[in-house]
């Protein structure tokens, strides 16, 4: 393979055995990947920036023939990057990727389906999962199906806080082409980033929509926000969230941080 | 999309399975899987090639041993009898040219299995950033039993290991804050992964079983690795562990010296 070279390498096995890092983990992944391997690694930050950047094309280009690569993703909570080892191929050999049963998987696609379709807010409650449970073909328990959104978050196909279900991080990368064709009439496109957006503000007269961190980033400082689409210029009736991960202290993001590596668990 | 899990179907299986019975370290099934690759286009074989590698990168990890059956009924398929030859090429690529994986075969199953292992060397650096918390006080574990397994001549009886641990303060009778079950941990997950063999004792009864080290310990770490441990924690000299530092001496003599 073309210019892999053990600090390549090292760089994947964390990848594999982690499955996402965010932002600063990658930087700091790097730093110790260089280091160990007697790699180069620039005192200058915008130099280094621009090594890390091509170091990731590397193992990209030489993981793209088995249909993998590191790819980054946007949370929608706060606009944080995070990257992630994913499956670019949806083919039959996925297909024991994850340790899904058809009918698992037929809930899964009715939780995107309601949570796209008919959520405004890109969630949905446990109980309208246990709902969803009734209209499968073969029925599944409600114990079953806590079961299986248990393990659904630990793979970060969903993220559950506070009883309200949403993506997940492994969604939010693996899955958005997926929800784009399949539900081209519900699946909106922010306005401002144009990723797919299931949370985020929508305006009161259009269709238009902005993550929470895109609203937090467009309409900074402004004392009147519009609507940004073409032709519309409604206020915006929305109050300012302040969700962009850029303004807020680093003390908040570290917490952040902090519990999400709590919750990591296993993946065995 | 996460993909479902298809049913298991074993039955339809024994037609293809026995035919490309032996291993791919093996020579003896390699002229008829050259036949098998012969009947594929290369660029077929490119792409099985490539899709088994992409298997191997996602079933591993589960950290669970990836088994032949499986390889060949959702990657290699109506190919499976060039098994031995295209899961050589897979191999090579996952290892030097790419992500630093090796290959390795399971030796304690009737039922052919493999692992992958790391082949760069670990340091304390890039463990910490591969594992979790708790992964890595499971990683602890691991370390202590094998260097008590290895102490006691390469061989323990599981009696032994659980007296010898409760004194270490990990006692299988009770639910460890950490490590749950800890019999559950160390006979199904730490076995299952690798790290451990655990051999039923013929006739006993109530069963009895007897631990050795794991194909992945056996890749991953060395007696010298587990010597220089055990050192640190008696502050001895390794040369002071007599028998231990012949067994030592005589694996680092003999390649994969320990059989
Ligand atoms: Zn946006
Ligand atoms: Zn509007």
């Amino acid at each position: 393979m073309k210019g892999i070279r053990r600090s390549h390498q090292m760089f994947i096995q964390c990848f594999m055995s982690r499955g996402f890092l965010d932002a600063k983990e990658v930087k700091h992944l790097y730093k110790s990947c260089c280091e160990t391997f007697g790699d180069a690694y620039l005192a200058d930050e915008e130099e280094r920036r621009k090594l890390l950047l091509e170091f990731v094309l590397t193992i990209n280009n030489n993981l793209r023939q088995f249909h993998m690569e590191i790819k980054k993703g946007v949370s929608e909570e706060d606009g944080s990057n995070f990257y992630g080892l994913v499956n670019m191929s949806d083919n039959n050999i996925t297909r024991l990727a994850s340790d899904y049963t058809t009918n698992e998987l037929e809930l899964f696609k009715k939780i995107v389906e309601f949570i796209v379709v008919e959520s405004a807010t890109g969630e949905i409650g446990s109980i309208e999962v246990v709902n969803l449970t009734e209209k499968l073909d073969r029925r599944m328990s409600k114990n079953d199906a806590e079961n299986l959104i248990n393990r659904m978050e630990e793979d970060k196909w969903i993220r559950v806080k506070q009883g309200r279900i949403s993506l997940g991080t492994r969604a939010i990368l693996e899955l958005e082409q997926y929800i784009l064709s399949v539900y081209p009439d519900s699946a909106t496109i922010c306005n401002l980033c144009n990723k797919l957006c299931l949370k985020g503000q929508t305006c009161g007269s259009c269709d238009c929509k902005l993550h929470f961190h895109c609203a937090s980033r467009l309409f900074r400082g402004q004392d009147e926000p519009k609507c940004p689409k073409a032709g519309c210029g409604e206020i915006w009736s929305h109050d300012i969230p302040n969700r962009d991960v850029t303004m807020r202290s680093t003390a908040v993001e570290q917490e952040d941080r902090h519990s999400r590596t709590r919750k990591r668990k296993l993946r065995h | 999309m996460p993909k479902a899990k298809p049913r298991r179907q074993e039955a339809d299986d024994d037609a293809s399975s026995a035919a490309s019975q032996t291993s791919f370290s093996q020579t003896q099934s390699n002229t008829q899987a050259e036949r098998a690759m012969a009947g594929m286009e290369p660029a077929e074989q490119e792409r099985r090639t490539n899709d088994l590698v992409q298997y191997l990168l996602i079933m591993d990890q589960r950290k669970v041993p990836i088994k032949k059956l499986d390889i060949n009924k959702q990657v290699l398929k109506e190919h499976s009898k060039a098994f031995p030859i295209i899961m050589r090429s897979a191999s090579d690529k996952l290892s030097k040219v790419s992500v630093g994986l090796k290959v390795i075969e399971m030796q304690d199953n009737k039922q052919k299995s493999y692992i992958l292992v790391n082949e760069i060397e670990q340091t304390s650096e890039s463990q910490h950033l591969r594992w979790s918390d708790e992964e890595k006080s499971k990683m602890g574990l691991v370390m202590v039993i094998l260097s008590l397994v290895f102490m006691n001549g390469n061989t323990m009886k599981d009696s032994l290991l659980w007296h010898t641990l409760k004194k270490m303060g990990v006692d299988h009778e009770h639910q460890h804050e950490v490590f749950g079950d800890v019999k559950k941990l160390v006979m199904t997950e730490f076995v299952r992964q690798g790290y451990l063999e655990c051999i039923k004792q013929p006739n006993s009864d109530p069963p009895a079983f007897d631990f050795k080290w794991g194909q992945r310990s056996k890749q991953e770490t060395t007696k010298r690795k587990v010597l220089q441990f055990v050192c640190k924690v008696y502050e001895k000299e390794p040369q002071q562990w007599t028998s231990q530092w012949q067994d030592l001496l005589q694996s680092e003599g003999t390649p994969n010296g320990n059989a």
